[in-house]
């Protein structure tokens, strides 16, 4: 009675031979070290800058000077067409394009013939010259739209809005026009 | 008979829990130091990765068998592209691509020897292979990068 094996024994030999195999097993698991560093960043700056370009084949830099010549009280007298070149980065939701600047007398404003569109009339200052949707990063792209919009799309030089600057004197004025124009671009 | 056997059984067990391996983030200087905790990158770009200092890898183990040990970059946040490059490649690596070749053969115990992306570990930390960790943001990162970044060493 009290000789009989109990029905989950097992030998001593065996159990230390199991157990060695298991720990040859172990000596080839994978084992691994690891050290850390904390990257830290500041979330991209956007920047967007402007060029007025000459209105030809090859455009050029368009300088500082916008002649008028003659203005007179009845109607808008314009200058040369110019197109708006850009250049922006990290910009994640659009690039606008407003024209400012003012002179005692006058009346300033812009018109604008996309390709392909109609030349508009004329457009105060005060009404935005457009904004077109913008993500990441373009150089030297020009400002383009489409029929009667001045900008909403980047694109090439051919492609691109022709702009000009007019003014028209009020009676009021006795001195020449002499100021200042400011093509201001947005980014987001 | 029972003694022997418990005595190899033992010695085994011992042998495999001494398998160790560390691995240390260290600075780009004549006398190598903890790299710390700090990973600065500064202003992050949309059209291009921005990379950090350089750091070299230090490795240190007890294999008690011929091993291969392998080295890996982890660590993400959302809206920004995380990268590696050795300095002066010019090629932006993706985080869990291998730091290079695996230094195969390894075994017996060896402190602070440095790795290069041949595959081998040097003592003179001039050996060593330069490594940067870069980060580019998407259109739509609004937050700043502070992320957690893993150099894992494998061996098996």
């Amino acid at each position: 009675m009290n000789n009989r094996t109990p029905l989950f024994a097992v030998p001593f030999r065996t159990a230390l031979l199991a157990l060695t195999s298991l720990s040859l097993a172990s000596g080839a698991l994978a084992n691994t070290g690891t050290d850390t560093v904390t990257a830290t960043g500041t979330v991209p700056a956007p920047t967007v800058s402007v060029v007025l370009m000459t209105d030809a084949a090859t455009p050029a830099d368009f300088g500082t000077g916008y002649a008028l010549n003659q203005l007179n009280n009845s109607t808008f007298a314009y200058g040369s067409n110019f197109l708006i070149k850009l250049t922006y980065a990290n910009v994640t939701t659009n690039v606008s394009l407003a024209l400012s600047g003012s002179q005692a007398n006058y009346l300033l404003a812009y018109r604008h013939t996309p390709s392909g569109g109609t030349l508009t009339s004329d457009v105060p200052f005060s009404t935005s010259v457009g904004t077109a949707t913008a993500s990441g990063t373009a150089t030297d792209t020009y400002a383009s739209g489409a029929t009667t919009t001045a900008f909403n799309a980047f694109g090439t030089s051919t492609g691109a809005t022709r702009f000009a600057i007019g003014a028209k004197s009020t009676t009021a004025a006795v001195t020449s026009l002499s100021t200042t124009i400011t093509l201001t671009a947005t980014a987001n | 008979m029972r003694r022997r056997y418990l005595a190899v059984c033992l010695l085994l067990l011992s042998c495999a829990s001494a398998q160790t391996v560390s691995v240390q983030i260290l600075t780009d200087a004549s006398l190598p130091a903890d790299f710390g905790v700090n990973y600065p990158l500064g202003q992050t770009r949309n059209d291009a990765y921005v990379y950090g200092a350089n750091f070299i890898i230090g490795v240190s183990y007890d294999l008690p068998s011929s091993s291969s040990l392998t080295l890996s970059l982890s660590g993400s946040q959302a809206n920004y592209f995380l990268a590696w490059t050795v300095a002066g490649s010019g090629i932006d690596q993706a985080m869990g691509t291998a730091l290079g070749t695996a230094v195969s053969g390894v075994s017996g115990s060896q402190s602070n020897v440095y790795y290069r992306q041949d595959g081998t570990l040097h003592l003179l930390a001039g050996e060593a292979t330069r490594y940067r960790i870069g980060a580019r943001a998407t259109p739509a990162a609004t937050a700043d990068l502070n992320t957690v970044i893993t150099l894992t060493l494998t061996s098996n």
